[in-house]
């Protein structure tokens, strides 16, 4: 056997060794500083609308808007949008994925890298990406929505709001046939009147999650986005919990 | 006689050591990708799903230990190819310590890291190859391996080793103290050891493991020992991966790897494995009388093993660019990143083809995007834990980092004796109860920021209206969870297993016969610890018990020709109980197994011509195996489907035939030779049913599809290989040797989906997608070679110093494919969409030992 010394210096040697080979794998990876998302020009939404003087505007300086999210496309009724308004006008976000922002969410848009556009008559923020262009500053901002009459829905004025429409009801042929044909995944217009034959379109997408719920056969309250497709007006509906027609008919 | 021994002992130290294969990534679980309409991420896993790393499987290092010329060489040069002996998985071959059988009940196969790091006590083997008699247990048709540990079969030996490499792991450093039997009958051995690599030889690799080992035994009288063993090998290691080849070719690197991003200017791997499962045995050894040997163990496993990855929920991952406008997966090879995917888009295909080249945040995982976006993601969870009223606002994670566990607990019960009934004949036999269970289930490794992780099942979230859905426990629902938290499944395997053997051996003078049988019970069952809302009445709970009896029998005989030439002839036939990770439809979320359920059967023959003179010894060997009923299961989202399946085929056979050549030459007393070579066909042997289950809701959306795949090659290995080395041992005990080595016949691992009338419907033979969707890719064959040198030194009569390097692949060959998968999902009419992932053989690897023993 090594003599004492011999041994000791020996597994000295080999325990200096393994703690040498002992440290040099990393392990905790600490937070990274966030980077900050600076505000430059604050606009309003009609301010950002106003814009659009008939081609795209693409952003490419620190500009920000303030507003709050109405509709978001967790229930698949849209896919990859939102709809935000403020007190002076609303808008379409299109989005570069799903998700990302939800109704009720008080967020600040900062609108560089985006594109401002419209899209058969409806004007849309375009390349909006949740991670990079929203701030979220509040949540469960419910927006209260504007009554109106259907003949009282206006192409510039209520593009993209959240209205709440009383006293109409779906066309009596339509009573009872899904909202959207589910089965198929294709989009199916129904069709809204009022007691003065004012009709307004109703656009559900068969990707919904309601898209197999029966348009129900009484009068009454919807809530829904105002949308635009080429001249026609049309209501997104939110949540078939907004959808309460279950009061006697037109003229009954 | 003396001057063979100091070579004998280096060579064995140089293949011994040198036993690491290279990692080598598997078709593992993928994160999947969007549909082109609905942006849907969606995981992708497969029955390899998560374990670990294929590496750590591969039992080349164990075949090392052979004094079969094929076999040792097989482990030794032919394991970094991924060649398996006769095409066969690890699940065939039993491995033992101290004859307690440790294949992974879960899967059957043999995961050696394990023991990893602990060479210098694994390295005294009993090898059985193929149906050969092993006298602990009847094996598999792949053989038996038993490792022996026992206190006093290690002679007084005091080892310290030093090595330095650039393949897994770039330091090791081993310990190993053995007193063997003292005349106090104590019996002593001690082990340590530490691997470690700040980053291997793939990019983003990191390995950080140590291992610790000690056996004792107390010889209480001339009849009665009992002995301690108890090892583990704890390790951290970072994952490599595998991409379609045109990530390869945009970044130029043949082992590029998309799991690793750098974080304030460090690597970091998304990948990374943790495992720790020790052993503790005791044993009674008990010789009643000489010529009968009694050996009985309690030996029990337990402790955890891990596998992180990504997850993400709304993902906006994009890119920093004025011009790229694309969105949604944060992985850097998802295959809408790719420059090919936008074949109408020239100028993103420029875009994209220039960041690949040039940019490190592009090409590889971002992971101050993930930071940045889940500090900014302000969400309010209402009714938190079903609580009306207790809403939580926070910051939701969108991107975190999940660790999937597996955590295996093991009780061993098992008695093996072997009897000497006279100098002719053998008796063995023994009996083996394992009561193991498999804990599964994930956890949050790393919110990457944010306060919580909102625990919902998206695509539930989505295809459901009703919230409820998408809960994963309905007994604790609607909850925010933060590190360390289970989350999203939880599930216990309980698997049993009682079997006994028995077997007889006659040793005459001019014949050798042997029969043994096998009888055994395997009962399973799942254990849901989660109530999902998709399956309420299916998955909390003791689920229902599957109950299996197997038997096997085998039996050979060998004809000593002269002393010299042997004729030796075996064959087989058993079934085997299904195992539990294959037997389940979704285990993750429900209590279903595959309809059907059976036992597999296995037979195997074969026949071998063997010479052994002092100048050459040498095997020549024909086998024939046919497995029949296997099941096959992936989960993964399909194309035509439009959803997430479960894609489940049964009746699955495979053959395997081929020959084994394994030819050692003593040249001259310092010159010696090899050559070896080995060929088979490994075919899928029938047309097995396919039936697609909905993942969501149980669905059955196809049923009694037809799987054409009669005749396709097994894949994802080498069928040919071939290795001829010439040897040098100097008689002042220095050596050295270079060895070429031959590979062909490398199949893709095919896609089965794609081998139905469904896939091909709508396309006519002359259309060119017909021959891209059931051609078979066959890589092409490459020769590699090596070399190796040794020397030893003696110091003061009884210190012994060697040193030892050996290069692999000195050509540096980077371009080798040594092996490669379809992906699970495709496109009919785009076969090329969905590219098959393939790897490389890793280019010039060295690994050089110091040793220093007395």
């Amino acid at each position: 056997m090594i003599p004492a010394t011999g041994k000791i210096l020996y597994i000295t040697a080999l325990i200096a060794g393994i703690l040498l080979l002992q440290s040099c794998v990393h392990d905790d990876f600490g937070e990274p500083e966030a980077s900050e998302i600076p505000v430059g020009e604050v606009i309003s939404i009609a301010e950002l609308r106003s814009m659009h003087q008939g081609s795209q505007v693409y952003f490419d300086r620190d500009v920000s808007v303030y507003a709050t999210v109405t509709m978001d496309d967790k229930n698949g009724n849209i896919y990859r949008s939102a709809f935000v308004e403020d007190e002076t006008a609303a808008i379409n976000l299109r989005m570069m994925a799903p998700g990302g922002v939800y109704q009720g969410d008080s967020i600040r848009i900062y609108l560089k890298g985006t594109t401002l556009g419209t899209y058969q008559g409806m004007m849309q923020l375009d390349n909006v990406n949740a991670d990079k262009n929203i701030i979220k500053l509040a949540t469960q901002r419910e927006v209260e929505p504007l009554s109106l009459g259907i003949n009282q829905l206006d192409h510039q004025t209520h593009q993209g709001r959240l209205v709440r429409l009383e006293n109409v009801q779906f066309l009596s042929s339509e009573v009872g046939e899904p909202l959207a044909d589910s089965e198929n995944l294709q989009t199916i217009n129904r069709t809204l009147e009022d007691c003065s034959g004012n009709t307004l379109i109703v656009r559900t997408s068969g990707y919904s999650n309601f898209a197999d719920q029966p348009a129900p056969g009484g009068n009454g309250t919807i809530v829904g986005i105002i949308a635009q497709y080429q001249q026609d007006l049309q209501l997104y509906i939110r949540n078939m919990n907004e959808v309460v027609l279950d009061g006697p008919r037109c003229g009954k | 006689m003396k001057k063979y021994l100091f070579p004998a002992i280096s060579l064995l130290l140089v293949i011994s050591l040198n036993a690491y294969p290279q990692v080598s990534p598997e078709a593992d679980t993928e994160a999947d990708t969007l549909d082109i309409d609905r942006d849907i991420p969606i995981l992708t896993f497969s029955i390899d799903d998560v374990e670990g790393d294929a590496e750590s499987h591969d039992i080349s290092s164990l075949l090392q230990g052979s004094r079969d010329i094929y076999v040792n060489t097989a482990g030794f040069n032919f394991g970094s190819a991924r060649y398996r002996i006769r095409g066969y998985d690890s699940e065939n071959t039993t491995v033992m310590i101290n004859s307690i059988p440790v294949n992974d009940p879960e899967t059957g196969r043999a995961f050696y890291s394990v023991w990893g790091g602990l060479n210098d006590v694994t390295r005294q083997t009993e090898p059985v190859n193929g149906l050969g008699p092993s006298r602990q247990t009847f094996g598999g048709v792949g053989g038996a391996t038993n490792i022996v540990t026992r206190a006093s079969d290690f002679g007084p030996n005091t080892r310290t080793t030093y090595s330095n490499a650039n393949r897994t792991y770039n330091h090791r450093m081993m310990f190993t103290h053995s007193t063997g039997m003292q005349d106090n009958g104590w019996a002593f051995t001690i082990s340590g050891s530490r691997r470690s690599a700040e980053e291997a030889y793939a990019p983003g690799t990191f390995y950080d493991a140590w291992g610790y080992f000690l056996s004792t035994e107390r010889q209480i009288n001339s009849q009665h020992s009992v002995g301690l063993i108890a090892f583990g090998a704890p390790s951290r290691t970072g994952r490599p991966g595998v991409a379609v080849q045109e990530a390869y070719d945009l970044t130029g690197d043949n082992y590029y790897n998309p799991n690793w991003g750098y974080q304030d200017g460090e690597k970091r791997n998304s990948r990374v494995n943790n495992y720790h499962t020790p052993w503790v045995m005791l044993s009674h050894y008990w010789t009643p009388g000489s010529g009968t040997e009694i050996s009985t163990t309690a030996a029990y496993s337990f402790g955890r093993g891990g596998s992180t990855a990504l997850n993400w929920y709304d993902s906006h991952k994009s890119f920093d660019h004025p011009d790229y406008n694309l969105a949604g997966d944060p992985r850097p090879d998802y295959y809408r990143w790719l420059p090919s995917w936008h074949s109408s888009d020239p100028q993103m295909r420029e875009l994209l083809t220039d960041l690949w080249k040039n940019d490190d945040s592009f090409r590889q995982i971002d992971w101050h995007w993930f930071y940045d976006a889940n500090q900014r993601n302000l969400f309010t969870v209402r009714n938190v834990d079903g609580v009306e009223g207790n809403d939580i606002t926070g910051l939701r994670s969108k991107y975190i980092v999940e660790d999937r566990r597996n955590d295996r607990t093991q009780l061993v019960f098992n008695s093996t004796i072997e009897h000497i009934v006279d100098p002719t004949h053998v008796i063995s036999g023994g009996l083996n109860v394992s009561l193991s269970q498999t804990h599964q289930y994930k956890t949050i490794d790393d919110l990457l920021g944010g306060d919580w992780f909102y625990d919902i099942d998206q695509f539930a979230e989505r295809d459901f209206d009703d919230p409820m859905m998408a809960q994963p426990d309905l007994n604790n629902p609607n909850r925010i969870v933060r590190e360390g938290d289970v989350f999203g499944y939880d599930f216990t395997g309980n698997i049993n297993e009682y079997s006994i053997f028995g077997q007889s051996e006659w040793i005459l003078p001019s014949w050798d016969f042997y029969i043994a049988g096998e009888l055994s019970q395997t009962t399973f069952w799942r254990t849901g610890n989660m109530k999902n809302a998709r399956f309420p009445d299916n998955s909390y709970g003791d689920g229902e018990k599957h109950s299996f009896t197997n038997f096997g029998l085998k039996g050979g005989a060998t004809w000593k020709i002269t002393g010299r030439h042997y004729l030796d002839g075996s064959a087989a036939y058993m079934t085997r109980a299904p195992y539990f990770r294959n037997a389940y439809i979704s285990s993750r979320v429900r209590d279903d197994v595959i309809e059907g359920l059976e036992s597999e059967s296995i037979m195997s023959g074969d026949i071998s011509y063997i010479v052994r003179t002092p100048f050459i010894k040498s095997r020549l060997t024909l086998f024939y195996t046919e497995f029949r009923d296997q099941t096959w299961a992936r989960s993964f989202y399909h194309d035509e489907l439009r959803t997430f399946v479960n894609y489940i085929m049964t009746g699955v056979d495979t053959r395997h035939t081929g020959a084994e050549l394994g030819i050692d030459l003593a040249l001259t007393p310092v010159l010696s030779a090899y050559i070896v070579a080995g060929t088979g066909d490994y075919i899928y042997n029938s047309r097995p049913e396919v039936t697609i289950a909905r993942d969501n809701d149980s669905e059955i959306m196809a049923e009694g599809r037809t799987v054409y795949l009669q005749d396709y090659k097994i894949g994802g290995m080498t069928h040919t290989a071939g290795s001829v080395g010439l040897r040098y041992d100097s008689p002042n005990y220095w050596f050295v040797g270079v060895n070429t080595n031959y590979f062909d016949d490398i199949y893709i691992d095919i896609n089965p989906d794609r081998r139905t009338e469904e896939a091909l419907e709508g396309l006519v033979v002359s259309d060119p997608q017909w021959q891209q969707l059931l051609d078979q890719e066959k890589l092409g064959n490459n020769f590699t070679f090596d070399a190796y040198i040794g020397w030893s030194w003696r110091i003061q009569y009884q210190y012994f110093l060697q040193l030892n390097l050996s290069v692999s692949n000195i050509t540096n060959k980077k371009d080798f494919r040594i092996g490669g998968f379809e992906q699970l999902r495709y496109d009919s009419q785009q076969p090329d969409q969905f590219a098959s992932k393939y790897f490389y053989l890793y280019g010039r690897t060295y690994f050089a030992n110091i040793v220093f023993r007395f």
